[in-house]
């Protein structure tokens, strides 16, 4: 390539400049000085800039407690159970409780499946706030895993519902209410996108997340299709007198900042024959669960016998939470016909 | 042999530090705001994700835009490749170099603003040990960044190098390279927009048309970036640009941009025609939705900048420079726009049970942005500050330095003593 | 373009530095410094919002029945004793098409759809127990049966889990599984299920306003199913009595 202007043959005055000018020792040791501090407040700058880091060292993280800990699935038995000693060492010394950290497994010849009956919910929000008791979720910043959306009847277009719906008592009658957590997809859309497989669904329809193992790339929370994943922006923030001692690594001990989480199902309390909590605290019994696979279960019986339907089916997420209607008769309040005067013994065929 | 490169390396760094007041001021403004970017990613690594605007329901946000613009860069800037190697334009031979080292600016600033958006970056290691691959997009993309900057490294590293050394660049080390690179750009591109396009739970990105609309903002979008800096070199330092350059750049923006709009205009139509619930997040970004507007005069801008640029690109008046470089920023802001603002943002509104919640970046957020982009301005400048000498030959390693210090001290000065103004 | 001046020509020992070169030269170091300043300060200038969620007491997301049930049978308190309802019934006698209004058990409103005679429920010879349809009694604790013979469907299900409350295990090999009678949930006398009060909605982080609104689609016309049932933003579009 050539250099229209300049070429090196002609730089013969500028060698001579240049090299007077570095041989006088003033002139070099006054740049040599300019040079070092320019040098040095540069350096000083860049250690100024990453200060914020100090507040690293006294806090009390486990970030490098975990660094060489496996993945769920690559780590032993005792490696298992060291991860759980150390979490319990954890919870004992952040929250001064002692907690019980088990690693509970799958049961065998089990599927779970949740089943929910629109007729009875009456969006009360009981079940969003035992789940934050059990889950231990951070109460500030709020998480909630549980999400009680108000419907206008007529439509399943969850864009024309109210999260936000605010009244002196539920339910209004001219809403159903439509309560979505994380449906434990048989294909989840989730599992596939995660890059370092921190989410996988577990033989008995339950996907869970590693925190230890997430990197909190957030691609699973912008796949998920019925928002079900939450993040964890800063520390979760647990009073210690709510902390839930009863703890297992897959599903409710306390999470870290810049992971993932979600509902597991209660996994901790299901998988040893219990009911989720948010079925427990519902008070009208709209929320039912069991195992798919046994006949007799209550959610089998409904999944044969009630109309059921999923969300969002068209995005083939085949979910393990299915809703339904059978309310046979108007709520009270409610007319069910256009003219309230009509006497209702004569309609009815009845006498008195 | 390992000294000798490494003595390369040492002098590149005494080059990148040498220079006139321009020189010390753009690097004293870029050093400046890299390192309030770093102080503000300090916090936020140690406050958690909080401090950027974030939510759960708006889970990625300027960031992943800025991600998503500077992958499109990086894959553009190879696209001086190929006028000429596949078309064989000579005159354009040197550029590839300039465009290359672009990319390879373009991709660290891309894998930065990745690390800066993981919740927990110390675990950057688990990619290494559990690898999702084939399955998740994301592993993919992990891959073909690396893969792409390796490559970049390679090539402008062997040619320039081996320039420095005085030798000839053998054909089997590079040329083949450089045709992987041509098609591995476009692969950059495409992953990252089958990232998005997989999620089925996001109607706006659930839709074909995004890799395409991909590839041609980011083949619109590089080269203008390319033609600002071309112009940027030849000013600042001894280089001349060729016009061939240019103009060719110019074409190449030309028609990427028609494209560009053809798939927008087609866009607009699929979504408002049929107007069915999925277009909700459309009507967010281009009306507002329900109350809601804070993107609308984004959107229209981006729009605005990109149709007159294009209507001034297509005038003959733009073949000269000035009307060019306005056409050039006009398009680079609103392609910047329209990716980041118009792109991945509205997804996440409404959120998928039908909530509105509207993101604003934090000033945390807006400084590590500027941060990291002030940082790929810096070591492109120090690439290009390499480069320029060394493929003049006045770099080279059988020479002292000291000429090409003093020429970059007083590049005035050197200038008028070349051309013998003084005795 | 830097001109050489007279000053620089004379110094040819030593390059010469425009104004501009010593300027920035000299502001290197101050601006760095300052910067150091200015990140020892620690001045944050990001918002971190509070989202905190309302603290919920425990007592209201017990798992305890709605209704504490009868066991064996009721008693009513009368002149500051607690009697039997054989007690006064069997001295006082009543008529057998008793409505819902009465002088003596003002405190039950009847509304139990049809319903509006209380031996409809009441067995007339033993007001200690229930009565059947088949003219058997059954005490008030097991009041399912008599239930059951007007609400079969519901019974069928009420027996499968299908419907009702259910607490403890549903794995009844691991554990003891509580499932509600009809009267914990529902009072007989008024058996809807009455109007709650609602808990805290989402509070979450920088949700800005929010508020109910209408679907998009539909090309802005009007929805026929909006004749009866409410949409988003949409009033009633006839008043209930």
């Amino acid at each position: 390539m050539q250099l229209p202007v300049l070429d090196n043959s002609r730089f013969g005055g500028g060698r001579g400049e240049f090299q007077q000018r570095r041989d006088r020792p003033e002139v070099s040791r006054r740049r040599f000085l300019r040079t070092g501090l320019a040098a040095g407040s540069g350096l000083a700058a860049l250690a100024a800039a990453a200060s914020p880091l100090s507040r690293l060292a006294g806090v009390d993280h486990d970030v490098f407690a975990n660094f060489f800990q496996k993945h769920y699935k690559a780590m032993s038995r005792a490696e298992i159970d060291s991860a759980l000693e150390r979490i319990r060492r954890d919870v004992g010394r952040r929250y001064g409780v002692a907690a019980t950290v088990q690693d509970v497994r799958p049961l065998d010849g089990v599927e779970f499946v949740y089943a929910l009956n629109l007729s009875r919910c009456n969006g009360n929000r009981r079940c969003v706030h035992a789940c934050v008791k059990e889950n231990n979720q951070s109460r500030s910043p709020e998480m909630q895993y549980i999400r009680v959306i108000e419907m206008p009847k007529g439509t399943l277009d969850v864009e024309q519902g109210n999260h936000h719906f605010d009244s002196e008592a539920v339910p209004d009658q001219e809403h159903y209410y439509l309560p979505v957590q994380c449906h434990q997809c048989a294909n989840p859309p989730c599992v596939k996108v995660c890059p370092v497989e921190a989410t996988w669904q577990e033989p008995d329809g339950i996907t869970v997340i590693d925190y230890d193992w997430c990197i909190g790339c957030r691609y699973c929370e912008a796949a998920c299709p019925y928002w079900a994943r939450r993040f964890n922006f800063s520390d979760p923030v647990i009073p210690s007198d709510e902390l839930n001692p009863d703890m297992s690594y897959l599903s409710n001990r306390p999470r870290s900042k810049g992971v993932m989480e979600k509902c597991t199902f209660c996994l901790h309390r299901t998988r040893q024959g219990r009911l989720p909590a948010c079925l427990e605290a519902c008070p009208t019994g709209a929320r039912k669960f069991g195992n798919v696979l046994d006949p007799d279960s209550e959610v089998s019986q409904i999944l044969r016998t009630k109309r059921i339907f999923v969300l969002k089916q068209e995005v083939g997420t085949l979910p393990r939470f299915f809703y339904y209607f059978d309310e046979r008769y108007p709520r009270s309040g409610e007319a069910d016909t256009a003219d309230d005067s009509h006497d209702k013994s004569v309609k009815h065929g009845g006498t008195s | 042999m390992i000294r000798e490169y490494l003595q390369f390396l040492w002098r590149s760094f005494r080059v990148s530090f040498v220079g006139d007041w321009r020189y010390h001021l753009w690097m004293l403004v870029l050093t400046v705001i890299a390192l309030l970017g770093l102080n503000a990613y300090c916090r936020q690594f140690v406050d958690g994700l909080i401090t950027t605007g974030m939510t759960d329901q708006i889970s990625w946000g300027l960031y992943i835009a800025n991600f998503t613009y500077l992958v499109g860069v990086a894959a553009a800037a190879v696209m001086l490749v190929i006028p000429v190697y596949v078309y064989r334009n000579r005159e354009l031979h040197d550029l590839v170099i300039f465009g290359e080292l672009l990319a390879v600016a373009a991709i660290i600033m891309c894998l930065l603003f990745v690390t800066v958006d993981l919740g927990r970056p110390d675990r950057f290691h688990h990619l290494l040990l559990r690898f999702n691959f084939p399955i998740s997009m994301l592993t993919w993309d992990v891959l073909v960044l690396n893969g792409y900057l390796a490559l970049n490294l390679h090539i402008c590293g062997y040619l320039i190098y081996c320039r420095y050394r005085g030798k000839h660049p053998s054909r089997l080390f590079y040329i083949p390279f450089v045709f992987i690179a041509i098609v591995w750009a476009v692969s950059i591109h495409t992953v990252t927009a089958f990232l998005l396009v997989g999620l089925g739970g996001r109607p706006f990105w659930n839709q074909a048309i995004i890799a395409p609309r991909f590839i041609a903002s980011a083949f619109a979008a590089g080269p203008a970036i390319i033609i600002l800096t071309l112009q940027a070199i030849g000013r600042f330092s001894s280089y001349e640009v060729a016009r061939p350059a240019l103009m060719t750049l110019r074409q190449i923006v030309l028609v990427a941009l028609t494209i560009n709009m053809f798939l927008l205009i087609s866009e607009l139509f699929t979504e408002f025609y049929t107007d069915s619930a999925h277009a909700a997040s459309a009507r967010y970004l281009f009306f507002g939705l329900h109350g809601h507007h804070a993107l609308v005069p984004w959107i229209w801008t981006a729009i605005a900048f990109n149709s007159i640029a294009l209507v001034l690109l297509y005038l003959p008046a733009s073949r000269g420079l000035k009307i060019l470089d306005l056409a050039c920023v006009l398009l680079i802001i609103g392609i910047w726009i329209e990716k980041g603002m118009g792109l991945i943002v509205p997804a996440f509104i409404p959120s998928p049970l039908g909530e509105i919640v509207e993101y604003a970046p934090t000033v945390n957020e807006v400084l590590v942005c500027l941060g990291i982009w002030a940082f790929g301005a810096l070591i492109y400048t120090i690439f290009v500050r390499v480069t320029i000498p060394v493929l003049s030959g006045r770099l080279r390693a059988d020479q002292p330095i000291d000429d090409i210090l003093y020429e970059f001290s007083q590049p005035d000065r050197a200038k008028e003593l070349a051309r013998g103004d003084l005795a | 373009m830097e001109r050489l001046d007279e000053r620089s020509v004379q110094h040819m020992e030593q390059p010469s530095s425009s104004m501009a070169d010593v300027l920035v030269a000299w502001m290197i170091i101050p601006v760095f410094l300052a910067l150091v300043g200015w990140f020892s300060l620690d001045v944050d200038l990001t918002d971190t919002p509070d989202a905190p969620t309302v603290q919920v007491p425990a007592s209201l997301v017990s798992t305890a029945p709605l209704r504490v049930i009868i066991r064996g049978a009721p008693t009513i308190k009368a002149g500051g004793f607690d009697l039997r309802c054989s007690e006064c019934h069997r001295l006082f006698p009543s008529r057998v098409d008793a409505r819902s209004t009465m002088a003596q058990h003002r405190h039950i409103v009847l509304n139990h759809g049809l319903n509006d005679r209380c031996l409809n429920c009441h067995d007339q010879s033993d007001r200690n127990r229930l009565r059947l349809h088949d003219g058997s009694t059954v005490p008030f604790d097991e009041a399912q049966d008599l239930c059951s013979n007007c609400h079969g469907p519901t019974f069928r299900d009420w027996e499968r889990g299908m419907h009702g409350r259910t607490n403890g295990y549903w794995n009844t090999d691991l554990g003891e599984q509580r499932r509600l009678t009809c009267t914990e949930c529902h009072n007989p006398h008024s058996p809807d299920i009455p109007p709650m009060t609602l808990l805290p909605g989402p509070n979450t982080l920088r949700m800005g306003e929010q508020g109910q609104h209408d679907g998009t689609g539909g090309g802005g016309k009007r929805n026929p199913l909006r004749q009866w049932n409410v949409g988003g933003d949409d009033l009633p579009s006839r008043e209930f009595p």
